[in-house]
């Protein structure tokens, strides 16, 4: 799944290891996040659009989400 | 993370008595190693083994123990110890390598009690017994997480 944390994470002057404590998850996690290998729980995507003070669509694209 | 440091406590006292039952282990073994002659050393190899995998144990189990009692005294380590160990992403990879593992390991037995059946009907029946217990286990946890979510 598309993302925009790497893009809002360097915005806020942050590093992945300090966001990845901000939102409670280990530094590869998020290494996946940005590098779109991994998708965030629902908790996981709340804490983090919190965290940058925007909405959950403006942090994940979810154009790609497979309709059944 | 109140919750998770009396987890922590509690694991203390199981790892020390893990631990110490190790060491028993290990000393009895020792010291009926001790008393065997030339004769019986041929017979001890099981006994050996049996001792090196509790010494591994002990040696687990006093790591565990260290950790535990550091991430109680700094709060920031139990923060970092937290996190790592409630990781969902690593949780979900824990999670789908074990599934993973546990069919694997299902064929393998199933297959090595095949191959065995026709060299040794001990070895045959003890894989067969392993493989089966695997897969009702196995039935058993599928059963019952689906109750549970």
């Amino acid at each position: 799944m598309k993302t925009r944390i790497q893009e809002l994470r360097k915005m806020h002057k942050l590093s992945q290891e300090e966001l990845a404590i901000a939102v409670g998850v280990t530094r590869q996690t998020i290494i996946s996040l940005e590098r779109e290998k991994y998708t965030a729980s629902l908790v996981l995507a709340y804490k983090i659009a919190r965290f940058f003070g925007v909405k959950i669509e403006e942090v994940f694209d979810f154009s790609d989400v497979e309709e059944i | 993370m109140e919750d998770y440091r009396n987890k922590l406590k509690r694991g203390i006292i199981f790892e020390s008595i893990f631990a110490a039952v190790s060491v028993a282990v290990i000393v009895l073994s020792y010291m009926r190693a001790s008393t065997m002659d030339a004769s019986e050393h041929a017979g001890s190899f099981f006994q050996g083994f049996q001792a090196g995998m509790f010494t591994v144990w002990a040696g687990v189990m006093l790591y565990g123990i260290f950790v535990s009692a550091k991430a109680l005294r700094n709060r920031e380590y139990l923060r970092k110890l937290y996190i790592k160990e409630h990781d969902e992403r690593t949780l979900e990879i824990y999670t789908k390598g074990q599934a993973k593992a546990y069919r694997l390991c299902l064929i393998a037995f199933m297959t090595a009690s095949i191959i065995a059946g026709y060299y040794n009907t001990t070895v045959f029946c003890t894989l067969m017994i392993v493989t089966a217990f695997s897969a009702v286990c196995g039935g058993m946890m599928k059963i019952i997480m689906s109750r549970s979510l």
